[in-house]
């Protein structure tokens, strides 16, 4: 290969994700094997005719029966219960960011030529959840910072698109406008041009195709965006009922971007803070998350899903936040069963200081709250080694 | 699915096996090719179907897998020729690059949208020679064609690519020191 060619391989290699399962060897034996079954079955019918038409009928019956029972390939996964956390299976929670109140730069509003977009969606419990990135070009530099253009879009998206560029007939629902997960700044993510957007397609659709997915574009020009759309999309199961379009959350990419599912209110959130904060940084945080209710919960992978902890020191009758952060979220779909709570730990945070009074000086108190979007938060409480 | 009690002969066991070790990379060339996981296992599966019958005159795992490979390609390049999946562009969405080496996420796709963006003989053969890291030989006995066809059409699809700005540009940010 040449240089290009390794340098494709390399890239290929990185793009191209990880199949999500293993095919089934057994199922595959099996098909080839019912159809010369079925095969010699008809063969057989024709050359006894009539005579043996009620034994073979009954033959014929049993192997389409046996056929029904494979294994569907392309059912929704459902990963097996996780009975221990495993650093492998769960995204570190990134470094806390000191939260400034969503201020950011003046910069350009991105034209329709400056900004780049993907659109992809995953199978969930009935339906798809889907991830919008967009991306706005780099405009100027400040202090050698690149600085991208601000994206002009909201609120969205709007409708799906069929191959004959026209609206598909799901309607569109606004979500839950009241338990969002907690991004306390989501149009930061707009005005820094790079945002993830969240959607959800659930139900049962029996109509052609989706190609793209819009969303409103606020610009001079006016119009949207469509943006051509990879992955599953719902089946026709009319059993799963009306088939809706549900915007999601603006987010940096890497941030939440779905409303929490209902089931998630059966979660409960319970930890401790290890003994050893110091002025610098906050002991490790064991954390566990359990359901209180009957059936399983799924906890959606990252960035439909995500939590958030914060810190506030107290001392001398003043507060100040310490530090912000997500927590640990899910790279696969897991399963949250009765009796089988997660465990995980996040690492010692060092503090970041924002000025005078901020810092975390020993003897005072340090409130630290942790939130999953949907799930009631946890308050802990640890005291400042002096 | 195996009845439960069920006993695997020996052929059986080593098919398994084969399907087992050899599905995940022929899954990554697929989805490379169809651009989803489910036609990808589709594609993938047809491709183990088709072979599982040939088993036993296959006489090892290199013609198995030489043959699997021919398999899969003619199945994608078939479904190409019945049914046209090519993508439609249905935006003002441009493929012009915005050069950030920290998004991994817009580097992905962007390669393979331009991947995806190659006609399907030209895709087949980036998927066999860059990702199920084939031969120029094994790919044109997997396309049934000759190597020198295989060159000419891997020397097209590299040419598109390069000429694809959000992929050069792209390249060329990766290339640098």
């Amino acid at each position: 290969m040449n240089d290009l060619g390794d340098r494709l391989a390399q890239v290929l290699n990185e793009a191209v994700p990880e199949p999500p399962r293993q095919l089934d060897p057994a199922a595959i034996r099996a098909t080839p094997a019912h159809r010369e079954r079925r095969n010699r079955g008809l063969a057989a019918a024709l050359a006894a005719a009539a005579v043996a038409a009620v034994a073979i009928g009954v033959s014929l019956a049993g192997q389409q029966l046996t056929m029904h029972q494979q294994p569907g390939t392309h059912g929704p996964v459902v990963p097996p219960a996780p009975g221990k956390f495993s650093a492998r299976e769960y995204r570190m929670a990134p470094p806390p960011q000191f939260e400034t109140g969503g201020l950011t730069i003046p910069r350009a509003t991105c034209t329709p030529q400056q900004i780049r977009a993907t659109a992809a969606t995953r199978r969930t419990d009935g339906g798809v959840l889907g991830v919008i990135h967009f991306i706005g070009a780099v405009v100027s530099h400040r202090d050698g910072v690149a600085l991208r253009c601000t994206l002009p879009i909201a609120p969205g998206p709007s409708a799906l698109i069929g191959a004959d560029g026209r609206h598909l007939k799901v309607p569109l629902s606004r979500g839950d406008r009241i338990s969002r997960p907690e991004n306390p700044h989501p149009w930061v993510a707009l005005a820094d041009g790079q945002a993830s957007w969240g959607f959800s397609w659930l139900g049962s659709y029996c109509g052609p195709p989706a190609r793209a997915i819009e969303v409103p574009f606020h610009h001079a020009r006016g119009g949207s965006l469509r943006i051509l759309l990879h992955g599953p999309q719902p089946g026709c199961k009319p059993a799963a009922g009306a088939s809706t379009l549900i915007d999601g959350v603006v987010g940096f990419p890497g941030q939440p971007v779905q409303p929490p599912r209902p089931e998630y209110s059966s979660l409960r959130l319970s930890g401790q803070i290890e003994p050893g904060t110091t002025g610098d940084q906050l002991a490790p945080i064991h954390l566990t998350l359990r359901t209180v209710g009957s059936g399983p919960v799924t906890l959606d992978p990252c960035p439909a899903y995500a939590g958030r902890d914060g810190g506030t020191a107290h001392t001398g009758g003043f507060s100040a936040p310490i530090s912000a952060g997500y927590l640990p979220c899910t790279k696969h779909a897991a399963v949250i069963r009765p009796g089988y709570p997660l465990h995980w730990t996040i690492p010692a945070t060092s503090f970041m200081q924002s000025g005078p009074g901020s810092a975390a000086i020993p003897g005072s108190t340090i409130d630290v709250e942790l939130g999953i979007a949907g799930v009631p938060p946890l308050r802990l409480k640890t005291t400042v080694g002096r | 699915m195996i009845q439960e009690g069920a006993r695997l002969t020996s052929s059986e066991e080593r098919f398994d096996g084969f399907v087992r070790a050899a599905s995940p990379r022929l899954l990554r060339a697929a989805f490379l090719l169809v651009g989803d996981w489910p036609a990808a296992e589709d594609l993938v599966q047809t491709a183990f179907e088709k072979t599982w019958p040939r088993w036993g005159r296959l006489p090892d795992d290199k013609q198995r897998l030489a043959y699997l490979h021919r398999v899969l390609t003619n199945a994608f390049l078939r479904g190409q020729r019945r049914k046209w999946m090519g993508e439609i562009a249905v935006g003002d969405v441009p493929h012009r690059a915005v050069v950030d080496g920290t998004d991994a996420l817009v580097l992905r796709a962007s390669v393979l949208a331009a991947v995806r963006g190659l006609p399907p003989r030209q895709r087949a053969v980036i998927a066999l020679r860059y990702l199920a890291d084939l031969t120029e030989a094994q790919t044109a006995a997997a396309m049934r064609c000759s190597t020198g066809t295989v060159k000419s059409y891997s020397a097209r699809a590299l040419a598109a690519l390069r000429a694809d700005p959000a992929v050069a540009d792209l390249f060329a940010e990766e290339t640098k020191p």
